[in-house]
């Protein structure tokens, strides 16, 4: 071990500066991560994120280049695309990477719904989770429409009509995202406002938030009895059993998970590459607010819900989202409900299997449709 | 060496020599996306007609696609378009009729009809541009500047 005149003089300069106790990191690095972690299928939670940094860092470039306002958004982007050195690649990358990401969370989301992870303790958890979904979906929406080309453009005025729609809050809700009755040239700015500074603030405290609530209710483990689910291990009572914990249902956080992450940093990485290359980002004709394109469709993620328009009356429709909507971020406390009926329910398991084949239906249907 | 040993070490060689490459490449990248590119767009605009540049005589053009140039018609007809801006300090440039070259007033540069430096302080000839006479129009090709 070494005397502290053996620390090298730049450490002592710094320990003095910020006293931490670096021990009290390795300690917290050490989260306990139950065995079923080494399963790929098992690393969608982490995935998003490590999206979510990409996405920050080539959205910061792009803003480099990129000019909010209806004269000369497409125009920048078409430099970006066409001139800046490397700029199709950023810009094919953060693509592909916000396509990624709804997959991602949505994956994760379906992930954590059919092993109940998150059953008592972990329903406020969950809920973040809904918002953190909801966010990444308004990233898509008003990202898409940045682009400013006839698809986004008449994208952000379907999207802004449904969202007026909306019962109670849509007219509002409608006119805060326009700045206006209709889509106007404050719209754009607007948006770009949405995209870049109040949307990541709010993505930032919910991801803070959502890792929070995971690191203190440890990660759930997957074939545990309900008695351990519902007292979760942290790390505080760990360090003072002094048994770190038990390596037959548990490996370390630091560096076992993290290296399984950066694996699948990588392989994310290299995947986009691949993408922006063979698939760069499309780039139609500049918006014409006075011509609509004959077929318009939304991004993929939006398609079940365009299909589902188009199947009820829009009251209906938007009765029928908010329903859903709310069932899905109440779901752990009905799924509760449900089980201290009938512990041995599988009404839940049922109900997300209904609503993933429905979900899925109905974005088939919208991609194969024509009209 | 044990063979767990060994296989971590390959692997973490196998990981090195794919990452440090790879970010170093995306490093790479990324830089020469935040030099913006240099706009190279030209075009040829109509300058003046021959009627209005006799023969030995100059005239400045101001604000020709966001340049300043000046046009002069040689004895055997020729005609030169070039910058009007010194390459000194950034005076106007001016045709000396009698000497049939271009004089920067400020501190006497001398500049000939091609804007090769002749005499005085100017470091750099003065840029020229492509010209073409049709009938009686002279066009000019010059670099777009944005206002």
């Amino acid at each position: 071990m070494r005397t502290p005149r053996q620390v090298p003089k730049w450490l002592a300069f710094l320990r003095e500066r910020v006293p931490v106790n670096i021990e009290v990191f390795e300690e917290l690095s050490k989260e306990p991560i139950p065995h079923h972690m080494k399963n790929w299928w098992y690393c969608l939670g982490g995935t998003p994120l490590m999206l979510f940094a990409i996405q920050v860092v080539t959205g910061i470039l792009l803003t480099f280049y990129y000019r909010p306002s209806p004269e000369e958004a497409y125009a920048s982007v078409r430099m970006i695309t066409e001139e800046v050195p490397f700029g199709w690649w950023i810009r094919s990358v953060h693509h592909w990477a916000a396509n990624l990401m709804v997959l991602a969370v949505g994956l994760h989301a379906i992930r954590v719904f059919f092993t109940g992870a998150y059953r008592k303790p972990r329903e406020l958890n969950w809920m973040v989770g809904v918002g953190l979904l909801f966010t990444t979906l308004g990233f898509a929406f008003t990202g898409y429409a940045l682009v400013y080309d006839q698809l986004s453009y008449w994208a952000a005025t379907v999207g802004t009509n449904v969202a007026e729609q909306f019962p109670v809050l849509g007219p509002y809700l409608a006119k805060l995202l326009r700045g206006g009755e209709v889509v106007n040239p404050t719209t754009l700015t607007r948006f770009f406002v949405f995209h870049v500074g109040a949307m990541p603030t709010l993505m930032a405290i919910l991801l803070g938030l959502h890792i929070f609530l995971l690191r203190i209710h440890g990660v759930m483990e997957l074939d545990a009895p309900p008695e351990v689910q519902e007292t979760p291990l942290t790390v505080e009572e760990d360090r003072e059993g002094k048994k770190r914990f038990d390596p037959n249902r548990f490996f370390a956080f630091f560096p076992d998970h993290v290296t399984t992450e950066l694996l699948v940093g990588m392989f994310l990485l290299t995947l986009l590459t691949v993408l922006a290359m063979v698939f760069p980002a499309h780039l139609g004709q500049a918006a014409n607010p006075d011509q609509t394109p004959l077929h318009i469709k939304p991004e993929w993620y939006f398609y079940p819900v365009f299909r589902w328009l188009k199947l009820v009356p829009l009251g209906v429709a938007m009765a029928g989202l908010l329903l859903g909507g709310l069932l899905f971020l109440f779901w752990p406390f009905v799924d509760g409900a449900i089980r201290r009926r009938n512990p041995k329910s599988e009404l839940g398991t049922l109900v997300g299997a209904s609503a993933a084949v429905l979900l899925l239906v109905f974005l088939v249907w919208e991609a194969l449709a024509t009209h | 060496m044990a063979e767990t040993d060994r296989r971590e070490f390959l692997v973490n060689l196998l990981l090195a020599v794919s990452v440090i490459p790879g970010f170093g490449l995306a490093a790479r990248h990324v830089l020469r996306y935040l030099v913006p590119p240099k706009r190279e767009r030209t075009a040829e605009v109509l300058l003046a007609r021959l009627s209005q540049l006799p023969v030995g005589t100059g005239r400045e053009f101001k604000g020709v696609m966001g340049n300043d140039l000046i046009a002069a018609r040689l004895p055997n007809g020729e005609v030169k378009v070039l910058s009007s801006i010194c390459t000194h300090l950034g005076c106007h440039v001016q045709w000396d009729q009698v000497a049939g070259n271009f004089l920067c007033p400020c501190h006497l540069g001398r500049f000939d009809a091609s804007g090769k430096v002749l005499a005085g302080p100017p470091p750099a000839p003065l840029p020229r541009y492509p010209v073409r006479v049709a009938g009686e129009d002279v066009y000019v090709t010059v670099p777009v500047k944005e206002a």
